[in-house]
């Protein structure tokens, strides 16, 4: 009987993300500089050779509107899930993909690679250069997990990492050759949906992939580090693969993500702590349905800073962190939970 | 009696930050018998549990029914054994019911797949019955207090229902009365077939329900065997360095430490 109270509200919340993320596609394909109907839209979708003007909208869709959408739902939906397993495996609602240093080493591989002008030589260099990076600090950290297996000692590195990271972006930025290279790094670091096409997605989307099914199936793994890293090891965790799958995870789906939009902080922070208690505190319930959440989250975000952006648009990662770190100062006063 | 043992340790050394914290410790135990863990505080007893769980590298043999625990995959050894540890954070407030239902966990056919199964939900209700926690089934666990919280994890670890049961001081934080009623289960259920070795500090308990005591200190076996055998005035004030009252109920004896015993500084060079 009480099993059923508990199996009851985590489908319904699924369901409801569901019907909300589809309902923020719908408004995110409709909205912008020209307007697009329900019918138009679906018109422009389906008969796009018509008219003059369903092949004007078709293009818009194509070109602009839709990568953007599929990039928010992957964006969101890696770092909502990322944050999630992070937590689970550390046991602390702080833990974020930005603290194991992933974003931050992503981030620092592609501001080398505006440093040098590679970006100039090929379209597809600054992501491979950012997914380097987020590669590197990920193998940095299974060594660590590896030889030190703590989790505390992980979270330290994370931080180490991610410092160290940051220090060397601001290196980068502080010996840039002109103001335009400056500009170039800081929008790009910002993090931003704009002008990303489908080659995009398909540079992303493999790994995005691979990141998100490493990551979902750990799910009953963490619930089982509920009772502490010994007991769960003593029902049969392997802890020192279970961190690998999810720092392979992370940085498969964040590194890939972060590669293609800048740095968006904050999602995985907040998203995961604000559906936590709607899945009865479960951590393998929260991998879903921070996915979700956190594609809901980014594409509600990128809508009103569409809806309230006019002539310079306001960039996702500003927006992100705006809401996010007076959540997380929230966070840290309120904080329950100790790290283990 | 050819008993093939269920657990048996052969000379298990263990050395952490290049400290030996157990030095050749052998061990038996057999189907039926609870075994009590004893010895003052850093003698080595978690150390000795953990080894046996598999939790810590170690040097020496550790079998479970007969075959090498080295050997055994860790999802078909967390079937045999289930493991509670000294004290842990209780974590994320997930509910009593849910907390204890993870000890099904190594039983589910693959990691992935939910647990809806009947045998599961009963097995889990029975361990919350048997720890007497019925009425708490809903609470999340950070509601409840150190001595229920203990008896919610002795639950779960009795929900795994494994052949043994290593438990590490099961019932230091619980009350009088819960201390004998847990003391009764392990009792029973090794009676029903299982077998348990339990880390304690209540002198009484353990010679009361305990088949057989190991007395560890600095590492080593001191004394093993019978509880008579085993808490002798001579040990309790070698070891524990205590004077201990010593009397006899309904054809039991218990155990009472009553004051420290004077350490000169010769006898503890004499067991450093």
């Amino acid at each position: 009987m009480k099993g059923q109270t508990v199996y009851r509200r985590y489908p319904w919340l699924n369901s409801g993300l569901v019907i909300l993320l589809l309902l923020l596609t719908l408004v995110s394909l409709r909205i912008g500089p020209v307007s697009i109907s329900t019918s138009e839209l679906i018109n422009a979708l389906v008969h796009s050779q018509d008219s003059n003007q369903t092949l004007r909208h078709n293009m818009i869709l194509i070109e602009l509107r839709l990568p953007r959408l599929l990039l928010a739902i992957l964006v969101g939906g890696s770092l909502g899930i990322s944050g999630a397993a992070l937590q689970g495996l550390l046991r602390n609602p702080l833990a974020e993909p930005g603290l194991i240093g992933v974003s931050s080493c992503a981030g620092l591989g592609a501001v080398i690679c505006l440093y040098f002008g590679l970006s100039t030589l090929s379209i597809w260099l600054l992501p491979t250069m950012a997914m380097t990076g987020a590669a590197l600090a990920t193998l940095l950290l299974c060594w660590i997990g590896r030889h030190h297996a703590g989790n505390l000692t992980l979270i330290l590195s994370g931080i180490a990492l991610s410092s160290l990271a940051a220090a060397l972006t601001s290196l980068a930025l502080n010996l840039a050759p002109s103001p335009a290279d400056v500009q170039d790094m800081v929008l790009w670091l910002l993090g931003s949906l704009n002008y990303r096409s489908f080659n995009d997605i398909q540079l992303c989307f493999p790994f995005v992939l691979i990141g998100l099914i490493l990551l979902m199936s750990c799910g009953a793994k963490l619930d089982a580090l509920t009772l502490g890293e010994a007991e769960a090891q003593s029902l049969g965790v392997n802890l020192p693969e279970l961190q690998r799958q999810i720092i392979v995870g992370t940085a498969l789906s964040v590194g890939s993500c972060v590669a293609v939009t800048g740095t968006i902080g904050f999602v995985g922070l907040v998203v995961p702590h604000l559906l936590r208690r709607w899945v009865d505190y479960h951590p393998s319930r929260l991998l879903l349905s921070s996915a979700l959440g956190g594609a809901v989250l980014l594409l509600a975000a990128d809508i009103a800073l569409r809806l309230l952006s006019s002539t310079q648009e306001i960039m996702l990662g500003v927006v992100t962190a705006l809401i996010g770190a007076p959540f997380f100062l929230f966070l840290v006063l309120q904080q329950k939970w100790r790290v283990p | 009696m050819s008993v093939k043992p269920l657990l048996s340790a052969d000379n298990v050394y263990v050395e952490l930050q290049k400290r030996k914290i157990l030095r050749g410790i052998s061990l038996c135990l057999c189907k039926g018998e609870l075994l009590g863990l004893l010895g003052p505080n850093g003698a080595g007893k978690s150390t000795l549990m953990k080894a046996l769980a598999q939790l810590l590298p170690y040097r020496g043999e550790i079998r479970c029914m007969g075959r090498s625990l080295q050997q055994v995959p860790a999802i078909e050894r967390a079937r045999l054994i289930a493991y509670l540890e000294q004290s842990v954070q209780k974590g994320w407030p997930i509910k009593v019911h849910d907390y204890v239902a993870l000890g099904r966990l190594p039983h589910r056919s693959t990691w992935y797949r939910n647990m809806h199964r009947d045998h599961d939900s009963k097995a889990v209700k029975i361990a919350i019955e048997q720890v007497g926690l019925g009425s708490l089934d809903d609470r999340p666990v950070v509601e409840l207090s150190g001595g229920e919280f203990a008896r919610v994890r002795l639950a779960r670890a009795l929900a795994v229902q494994t052949p043994l049961l290593l438990a590490d001081e099961p019932v230091s934080v619980l009350d009088p009365f819960h201390q004998l009623q847990v003391m009764e289960l392990l009792r029973r259920l090794c009676c029903d077939g299982r077998a348990g070795i339990v880390v304690l500090h209540d002198l009484t308990l353990a010679s009361r329900f305990c088949d057989r005591l190991l007395l560890l200190d600095k590492g080593r076996t001191v004394a093993s065997g019978i509880p008579r055998q085993v808490l002798t005035p001579v040990n309790l004030q070698q070891v524990y360095q205590v004077q201990a009252m010593v009397g006899e109920h309904q054809q039991q004896s218990y155990i009472l430490p009553w004051s420290c015993y004077s350490t000169e500084s010769s006898s503890e060079e004499k067991y450093r």
